[in-house]
């Protein structure tokens, strides 16, 4: 449903700026992947070739005049000349190199994808921009967790889908990129035996449908079994990095 | 008519690997350097489809366009062994072979298996043409299908067999090695064809006063008639050197019902594995999840490493891809040359896979390179 949503609105986009002016559009994300997930927004990627002083606000106030969809649309816009033939040079928010290949997985609504042009990332930058990323999610983690009273339920599911991409990351940083939630759960149990046996329940729960948990007992619950498996993650993360780039941390 | 060259039709698995797509990106790259349309032939009909949907094999079809598109390699054309336009004429093409009298109703000696795989004429079986071969094996003497196991049931039958004889079709081989082999299967292709089935599904036509239902593999096989009708003069066709003889049956075939369908080069590719690298798992990977992670242009450098056409099965080393990265990084600015199109014997020298090493280290070392047609394409600074 939102999916056809989106299609319709980077239909719009193209008639507004013009087919000529328009490399690609990309739709990416969980409504994409795990459209059986309760999305918090619709991801989108427009390259445009020339650049205009309004392109942002007439791309917002499209979005806002179309309201096609009931969920905020996360739009970024890149012009072609901000992509580096070397992925290695590229990233979007906080996500660095690595991002590149989830974003080759991305569906064209529009033009082709742009991104299977580049080159790369190098496993060099591959690997960190997946641990910086990684540490990222786990010190964000460890602040919900510290944070007094009841969680809200957006941050009790952020802290769900965040726990499942870190398994995503970690998985990317052996070569496998998976999307769909449930194989990524499966593989990573397949793949790393460092996770307790409470941890692998965890996440096998996980593939379950939501449930809020009913009390701040069980959500503060929830929200520490997240944290471990983070840290777990994190944990491996800091192996692999150690054995292959020869980085050393402390302690 | 439009000079083309060509693939036979590509059966598509749920999961492409690089060496499927070694032949349709040989046609690609041949294409721009001969200065021809290039059509990429699949088979969308067949055993290896057996219970999907229809939109689930369009899907297939869909994917294969896709990954193509990914890897920068567009076609001219696409043609399908279910295209309404080539099933539509099976029934024609039927008619003038038993015109001919190369199509005959005959009772005969038919082995088959109970899953419907292996369909072959008995006096046909230890032939090294039954293409059924590769799916039958002897187990104490008798005859089983490697399938579903079940041994091969002798029955008299009334069936539709072709009358071979392909001998002296204008087939030039490239590389030349293969031309004592073709030839060789032309000259001996002297058993009777089986071309109607019993237990596995496909196009019916009607001869003799009674349906009959065709072989899959028969049925594509008359594509050349097919490309001629839809406008394209197939000059060269790509193969893998494991498909030599359905190129042969194929263009026999075709020749049977249209004595002037032209002269063909053939153009056979190696046999390719790509070898384990340390830091990686290409070797098992899908050509989209490398595609996903390197780019479109290391893996059409992969694939250009393939084609060291000195030698009929080789492995490259997936480290190739991370040597291309590095040189890519440190591409500098590049001339063109003037090249205009070139000849088939000059296009195969040019996409040696042998070059590819030393045109990565001249990268590397970034030297001003003057980039080659063929180099370009690797490079993608061809407009596809």
């Amino acid at each position: 449903m939102n999916k056809r949503k989106i299609t319709r609105l980077s239909e719009k986009i193209v008639s507004a700026f013009g087919a000529d002016n328009i490399v690609c559009i990309l739709f990416h994300g969980s409504i994409l992947f795990n459209p059986h997930i309760l999305p918090h927004d619709a991801d989108l990627l427009i390259v445009l070739k020339k650049r205009d002083a309004e392109d942002c606000s007439n791309l917002r106030k499209m979005v806002r005049q179309v309201r096609l969809t009931e969920l905020p649309v996360h739009l970024h816009l890149i012009y072609l000349d901000e992509i580096p033939e070397n992925a290695d040079f590229f990233s979007i928010h906080t996500c660095g190199a690595f991002f590149t290949c989830h974003l080759r997985q991305a569906e064209p609504l529009y033009g082709e994808n742009i991104f299977d042009r580049t080159v790369g990332p190098s496993e060099y930058q591959l690997q960190l921009s997946l641990l910086q990323k990684v540490q990222q999610y786990t010190f964000q983690m460890r602040n919900l967790v510290f944070a007094l009273g009841r969680r809200t339920e957006n941050e009790l599911l952020w802290a769900r889908k965040k726990s499942v991409v870190m398994l995503k990351d970690l998985l990317l940083s052996t070569g496998i990129l998976l999307q769909k939630e449930e194989s990524i759960i499966l593989k990573s149990l397949e793949t790393f035996k460092d996770f307790s046996d409470d941890e692998v329940d965890f996440l096998k729960a996980l593939q379950r449908p939501w449930i809020k948990p009913a009390s701040e007992r069980l959500e503060r619950a929830f929200m520490t079994r997240c944290l471990h498996v983070h840290e777990q993650a994190y944990g491996i993360m800091r192996k692999r990095i150690s054995e292959k780039h020869r980085c050393r941390f402390l302690g | 008519m439009k000079p083309t060259i060509m693939c036979l039709p590509i059966t598509i698995p749920a999961e492409i690997k690089p060496g499927l797509v070694l032949t349709p990106f040989t046609v690609w790259t041949m294409s721009k350097l001969l200065g021809v349309s290039s059509v990429c032939s699949i088979n969308l009909t067949g055993m290896k489809y057996a219970g999907m949907r229809a939109a689930e094999i369009t899907n297939r079809y869909r994917m294969f366009e896709r990954i193509m598109g990914r890897l920068g390699i567009k076609f001219d054309s696409y043609w399908l062994d279910n295209d309404q336009s080539h099933t539509i004429s099976l029934q024609e093409y039927c008619d003038q072979l038993s015109d001919n009298h190369c199509l005959k109703q005959k009772n005969l000696e038919v082995l088959a298996c109970s899953c419907g795989a292996v369909e072959v004429l008995k006096d046909a079986v230890t032939s090294k043409w039954a293409t059924e071969r590769k799916l039958i094996r002897e187990v104490g003497g008798q005859l089983q299908c490697k399938l579903c196991d079940s041994p091969l049931k002798s029955e008299r039958d009334q069936v539709l067999v072709m009358d071979s004889g392909f001998n002296g079709n204008p087939i030039k081989a490239f590389p030349s090695f293969y031309q004592k082999e073709i030839d060789a299967l032309q000259s001996e292709y002297n058993q009777p064809v089986l071309v109607s089935r019993k237990r596995k599904p496909g196009r019916k036509v009607r001869l003799f006063e009674r349906e009959w239902t065709l072989d899959t593999d028969f049925c594509w096989s008359f594509l050349f008639h097919s490309f001629r009708n839809a406008g394209f003069d197939p000059e060269v066709v790509v193969v893998s050197n494991r498909s030599i003889k359905p190129l042969v049956l194929s263009y026999g075939i075709s020749r049977k019902i249209c004595g002037d369908v032209s002269p063909i080069s053939a153009v056979v590719t190696p046999f390719a594995r790509i070898k384990n690298s340390p830091v990686s798992n290409i070797h098992k990977a899908s050509i989209s999840s490398l595609i996903d992670r390197y780019g479109g242009t290391p893996v059409r450098f992969l694939l250009g490493s393939c084609l060291k056409w000195e030698q009929k099965d080789l492995v490259v080393d997936s480290s190739l891809i991370f040597w291309t990265m590095k040189a890519l990084e440190k591409a500098s600015d590049s001339t063109e040359s003037t090249t205009s199109n070139v000849s088939l014997p000059e296009a195969l020298a040019m996409s040696d896979g042998n070059a590819i090493p030393s045109f990565i280290a001249g990268i590397r070392r970034s030297e001003k390179i003057v980039l080659t047609p063929y180099q370009k394409l690797l490079i993608g600074k061809e407009k596809s």
